[in-house]
């Protein structure tokens, strides 16, 4: 099926629609075709509503009939991750503990896409409560890899990296713990960013570990990231961590800044045990930038194998105690076994949850335990302390750090790993929000036949930048896909 | 320098049973045994952590330091009733039921 509009940028659909050359029914009528061939295969959507897709667009082109555009997201179609809340739509988090859950309200991000026009669709595949990172912790469908159907799509926000790359929307929220969505991105060949710490309320968002969720966007290019990213952006009364600082023109930084950068490269990201395609493509990236005229700088970050232990603690710890409130009392799975009120705490949970859900619910309560507070939370959040710092020691001398996204291409699905061995692959990721910022991840060709990516890390609410770099990389003529 | 991972001597052990009743967590005993297997190397894999030195580093708990974030107290509308009652699992007379939890006096 040639030239589905859910196949073109956002920042394409956007001058076609300001232009009056399509209309916003006509994108939304192509996403929901785009969706009904490809996702059999893909298995990107748990769901999504036509008829309130249809009605939102409509509503936008009546607005852009009486000059009334609410901006260049209006009538632009930004299809959900199934952890942030939209009211009247099912929220499952991919969980059966939430299988027949309602949102009663929207989240902060998706009133303010409501603000900004977009057409808010779609529910999208992820592991169960974000915990993973191929999405086969999904309890309801494994999603398959657009570029190669044998292999995952990355997770935990595996549903909304596909569907963005089979061109089915043409942009997507996501969210990202330790990596969440920029893997997945990676995998896909998609850009993904994960904002600074507290760019983006959490509103809305159902809480894995507090201190490190952020929502973000994936898109098909930075320009568009930039465009999805200043709806979402600010300060909000319903989350304290969110930051007030003002949202600069994304946009027009992507377009506009250009350096020269100094890029940290830090040794510790190219070490043995990375694949060796995957270290070629960054390094590719890196010569890319210095033939471009700017610098790289060698660096160490010290402390980016403990990141992966101090994570596990912090994030465990805190998702057992945000997972409490699922109890089988308010909402979510009851089970149908319980007699009394304990009964329905430790059945209800342990029917609704899955395996990794469980598994981390255990470690976090381990952690947490009278005794193993201090030796294992406490020392956790001063490891992260130190990784911070290494981190703001590198930026006195340098504007990005460059790095792989994974230390792998996208493995085969159902390719056997203890948890250990997974946790580790997140090696590239974590730290980057243990120290709370933003980094995107941005397609950079092939490695054996399979999508290649690279990460840039920056100063806090480095954002502007960070998108203009990953927009000089993607359209210079010799890192343009092969059309 | 290397410090036991937890209070007193021993090496960490995790105790999943009583784990389990501590995070409302009703496991199988085929359950229990493949999570202890599983999780211990995690947990050793945590007591790296100990070759790190963080004497005299304070703990973040989280990347900002922001603090006392207050807004004005104001009365504004909540969620809507009805939509809280269609997702609960047992709902009557406008409330959340539950099983009794309380015995009848006498």
């Amino acid at each position: 099926m040639p030239d589905l509009l859910s196949e073109k940028t956002a920042t394409e659909l956007a001058a076609l629609l300001a232009a009056k050359k399509v209309s916003a029914r006509e994108i939304a009528a192509d996403c929901l075709a785009a969706v009904k061939t490809r996702d059999a295969q893909i298995a990107a959507f748990l769901g999504y509503d036509a008829a309130d897709l249809l009605a939102q667009a409509d509503a936008s082109d009546a607005r852009r009939a009486a000059n009334a555009s609410l901006g260049p997201l209006d009538g632009i179609p930004v299809a959900i991750k199934d952890n942030i809340a939209v009211a009247g739509q099912p929220l499952t988090c991919a969980s059966k503990i939430l299988a027949n859950y309602v949102s009663p309200y929207d989240a902060t991000v998706v009133t303010k896409l409501r603000q900004a026009g977009a057409l808010v669709w779609g529910r999208l595949n992820m592991d169960e409560f974000a915990m993973g990172s191929s999405t086969e912790n999904s309890a309801f469908q494994k999603t398959r890899n657009p570029r190669d159907l044998s292999r995952v799509p990355g997770g935990s926000s595996g549903g909304s990296a596909a569907a963005v790359a089979a061109g089915m929307t043409p942009l997507a929220l996501g969210s990202d713990t330790g990596g969440s969505i920029r893997q997945p991105a990676a995998f896909c060949g998609v850009v993904g960013l994960k904002p600074t710490y507290g760019r983006v309320s959490r509103y809305g968002l159902a809480a894995f570990a507090s201190s490190l969720d952020q929502i973000g966007p994936l898109a098909r290019t930075a320009a568009d990231a930039a465009l999805l990213l200043a709806a979402i952006a600010g300060g909000d009364a319903h989350d304290s961590t969110a930051l007030a600082n003002p949202v600069p023109d994304y946009a027009a930084q992507t377009r506009q800044s250009s350096g020269p950068w100094r890029i940290a490269v830090p040794e510790e990201f190219f070490a043995n045990g990375f694949d060796a395609g995957v270290r070629a493509a960054v390094e590719r990236a890196a010569a890319f930038y210095r033939e471009a005229g700017h610098t790289l700088v060698p660096v160490s970050l010290p402390r980016t194998t403990a990141a992966v232990a101090a994570y596990y603690i912090i994030a465990t710890a805190e998702a057992s105690s945000n997972l409490s409130r699922y109890d089988g009392i308010r909402y979510g799975h009851r089970s149908a076994a319980a007699t009394d009120a304990l009964d329905i705490y430790s059945l209800s949970r342990a029917e609704g949850f899955g395996d990794e859900v469980k598994r981390r619910i255990i470690l976090g309560t381990y952690v947490l335990s009278s005794g193993y507070y201090d030796a294992y939370y406490v020392r956790a959040q001063k490891v992260r302390t130190l990784i911070r710092d290494d981190y703001m020691r590198v930026f006195e001398d340098a504007d990005f750090v460059l790095s792989p996204v994974s230390p792998t291409p996208p493995p085969k699905l159902g390719a056997a790993s203890t948890p250990l061995e997974t946790y580790l692959a997140d090696i590239c990721t974590i730290p980057v929000n243990l120290a709370g910022l933003p980094a995107v991840s941005v397609p950079c060709g092939e490695a054996d036949g399979l999508p290649a990516a690279f990460q840039l890390t920056g100063k806090p609410l480095a954002e502007g930048a960070l998108l203009a770099a990953a927009h000089l990389f993607e359209t210079a003529p010799q890192n343009r896909p092969a059309a | 320098m290397s410090q036991p991972a937890a209070k007193g001597a021993q090496p960490a052990t995790l105790d999943i049973e009583h784990i389990a009743k501590l995070a409302r967590l009703a496991l199988g005993e085929d359950e229990k045994q493949h999570l202890a297997s599983q999780l211990a190397g995690v947990v050793s894999h945590f007591d790296e952590l100990n070759a790190i030195n963080v004497d005299g580093v304070e703990p973040s708990a989280h990347a900002f330091p922001i603090f006392n974030v207050l807004r004005e107290d104001t009365p504004g509308p909540l969620l809507d009733p009805e939509a809280l009652a269609r997702i609960a699992p047992a709902f009557r007379d406008g409330q959340v039921a539950v099983p009794r939890v309380v015995d009848d006096e006498g």
